[in-house]
């Protein structure tokens, strides 16, 4: 993680908000650093005594945990901790007035890439979309197995095989072609499945 | 963590072997590689210098530490660019060390590498290394049969798509004389043979093939008893771009590698062109080369620029102007394609071209390290003339060199998120997703005749069919 506490915070809450574990919203080797991004958006964008006192309340959630079930590593909590960490964030963070918009911009942030300067968000009067980047990797994207119009980084010919199961095979490559007949001899055999994972974020 | 963890996972399957594959030199030789000539060992060089003739199968992560950073791997990468140009543009003479001749230049080991144009032939007809064809045009006098042929004005090669049906031929480059930069790509031994055997030359041979997927270096412990041919670098394919030099309008020929070969165009009904060859002395401006590795199976991209092409290099005469940039043009539209018709044999406006993303510092420190080496070897090297603009590689590689579209991240996240040469991506310079220079996302769409991912390679597009074509009625 980086040495910034407000980064670590943002990040750790981020996590928490959106479902999403931290080394996936903010990998170490990460060649694009939309956490990064959103943090500075954030602090030139919303209201910065709520922000800060977000991320504050953040910092004394976890030192709350560490306190009651100790040993704690925020990165690697236990289910418990987890449980916890998701119940004071609900009760002093989402319930919180002030906190709880900043909260729920923040997933929005993560999830529609989009920043609304009112609360709740009017979609057909406000919003902007933070950066070319935010925009590919919204989660919503990847929560719903789908990508951007125009935006996909899945292999050439994805689109002829069917959404990702459970029983996704990792051993072979269907024989993909874009053709809606089924090839020779294939039409008794399972359906290939396609992984829709991004390469992002 | 998660791309770290992916990529320090592959020690036993990659990095480990690389290491090894670099302890033994045991580069590839034999009757059947482009390095016939070659030993298996490495030409010494001076003890204190890295260049060597061998050529890397992955990069050498051996001084990362435990939690590594981009900007260390970043620079494994690049010194494995640096590594793999060194070694790829080695002397075919072994007597020799690059860049040790007088003129400070050399004929490459690349340089022998097949073109793809003689790989997928008309008709789909079987290819071999060694066999070559030279339009009739070019040889009136029925000489010369080893030149190469550089016929392509664009990045996408006119073998299948005339110029009007480029789909991704953003515009030629032209210099600042009005003469149009010339574009070649050649593949090494190990992709050759992959496509041979697999009979990928023609449609026919993609049509029955499933999952296309170009080897990587081999064990770096192969049997004492194992043929020579056996490949050990893995697929290497280089893109080349150059430009026709000419001494008497103010060219320095001694900052270029130089080729002699036959710059042809073909015929053309949009716009009309009449075809043409004529021998010239062509300097390379730029290079890309892509090598797939156990490190990285979405392939290292790594790319190399003359040092004059938008700026007047380091250690230049007084009065050498850029290559595509016009200092002294202040409306000149910036990095835009030249007005159509495009004709390769009319002279036409000089492209004005400047490099959008900066080479960063680390890069270009290396580069300065680098240049020195070489320049070290013999003060007219012509090869300290060449920079390495980044080298493009998956933060999150796919756990096996064969693609699946189950992998977790099938472009692995590349680092540099862009990466463009200014001679070979004009024109698609940015950072703007999907639409801007990016190796891995561009590629990634590249597919076979039938249909098929191909492994990162468009080369397969190529491919024509071994069927008779059908009569129109």
């Amino acid at each position: 993680m980086s040495t910034d506490p407000n980064f670590n915070n943002f990040v750790g809450l981020s996590s928490i908000l959106t479902g999403y574990p931290q080394d996936q919203l903010a990998p170490q080797i990460d060649p694009i650093g939309l956490a990064s991004e959103y943090l500075t958006w954030m602090e030139q964008n919303a209201d910065q005594a709520a922000f800060l006192k977000t991320l504050g309340t953040f910092q004394n959630i976890l030192q709350q945990v560490a306190s009651q079930l100790p040993p704690f590593d925020p990165n690697n909590p236990t289910p418990q901790q987890a449980a916890l960490m998701n119940q004071l964030v609900a009760a002093q963070i989402l319930s919180d007035p002030a906190m709880g918009h900043i909260a729920r911009r923040m997933i929005r942030l993560w999830y529609l890439s989009t920043w609304y300067t009112t609360e709740p968000p009017d979609p057909n009067g406000d919003g902007q979309v933070v950066s070319m980047n935010a925009y590919t990797m919204g989660l919503a994207w990847d929560a719903a197995q789908a990508h951007p119009m125009g935006y996909s980084e899945l292999h050439f010919g994805y689109w002829a095989v069917a959404p990702p199961g459970n029983d996704v095979s990792p051993n072979a490559f269907p024989d993909v072609t874009v053709s809606a007949a089924p090839a020779p001899g294939q039409a008794d055999k399972p359906t290939p499945r396609v992984g829709l994972q991004r390469g992002g974020i | 963590m998660r791309s770290a963890r992916s990529l320090l996972s592959l020690t036993a399957f990659g990095v480990v072997a690389v290491l090894g594959l670099m302890a033994c030199k045991s580069e590839p030789s034999g009757p059947a590689n482009a390095n016939a000539t070659r030993p298996l060992a490495a030409t010494p060089t001076p003890s204190s210098s890295p260049l060597s003739s061998t050529i890397p199968g992955d990069a050498n992560f051996s001084d990362l530490p435990n939690n590594p950073t981009i900007q260390q791997i970043q620079h494994d990468f690049d010194v494995f660019s640096w590594q793999s140009f060194v070694a790829l543009n080695w002397p075919l003479d072994q007597s020799q060390t690059i860049g040790s001749a007088p003129d400070g230049d050399n004929p490459t080991v690349w340089g022998t590498y097949v073109e793809s144009y003689q790989v997928f032939l008309p008709q789909g007809q079987t290819p071999s290394w060694s066999s070559r064809t030279v339009p009739p045009i070019c040889q009136p006098d029925g000489g010369a049969a080893n030149l190469p042929v550089l016929r392509m004005t664009m990045k996408v090669s006119d073998q299948v798509l005339n110029f009007s049906q480029q789909a991704f031929g953003t515009g030629p480059l032209i210099d600042q004389r009005g003469e149009y930069a010339r574009y070649s790509i050649n593949l090494n031994q190990d992709a050759f043979n992959y496509i041979l055997t697999n009979k990928l030359y023609n449609k026919e041979g993609q049509a029955n093939f499933a999952n296309v997927s170009f080897p990587i270096a081999a064990s770096p412990s192969p049997s004492p008893t194992a043929s020579p041919s056996v490949s050990t670098v893995g697929s290497i394919v280089l893109k080349s771009a150059w430009r026709i030099l000419d001494a008497t309008r103010g060219d320095v020929l001694s900052r270029y590698h130089k080729i002699d070969a036959y710059v042809y165009t073909p015929p053309s009904n949009n716009p009309p062109t009449q075809p043409s060859c004529e021998r010239k002395t062509l300097g390379l401006v730029g290079l890309h080369i892509a090598h797939k590795t156990a490190s990285a199976p979405q392939w290292v991209w790594s790319t190399f620029e003359q040092v004059d092409n938008v700026q007047v290099g380091q250690n230049a005469p007084a009065g050498l102007k850029p290559s595509f940039f016009n200092p002294d043009c202040k409306t000149c539209p910036i990095n835009k394609p030249p007005p159509k018709p495009w004709n390769p044999n009319v002279k036409t406006t000089p492209s004005q071209v400047t490099r959008v993303i900066p080479i960063d510092d680390a890069t270009k420190q290396l580069n300065s390290q680098w240049q020195g080496f070489l320049s070290g070897v013999n003060q007219n090297s012509v090869w300290q003339f060449y920079e390495l603009v980044s080298t493009q590689w998956p933060t999150a590689p796919a756990p096996s060199p064969t693609p699946s579209p189950y992998d977790p991240h099938p472009t692995g996240a590349p680092a540099p998120q862009f990466l463009a040469n200014t001679t070979i991506e004009t024109y698609i310079q940015g950072k703007v997703p999907n639409t801007s220079s990016s190796c891995i996302m561009c590629h990634n769409n590249a597919a076979t005749t039938a249909g098929k991912f191909s492994d990162f390679s468009y080369l397969l597009q190529s491919a024509q069919s071994s069927k008779p074509k059908e009569q129109k009625k």
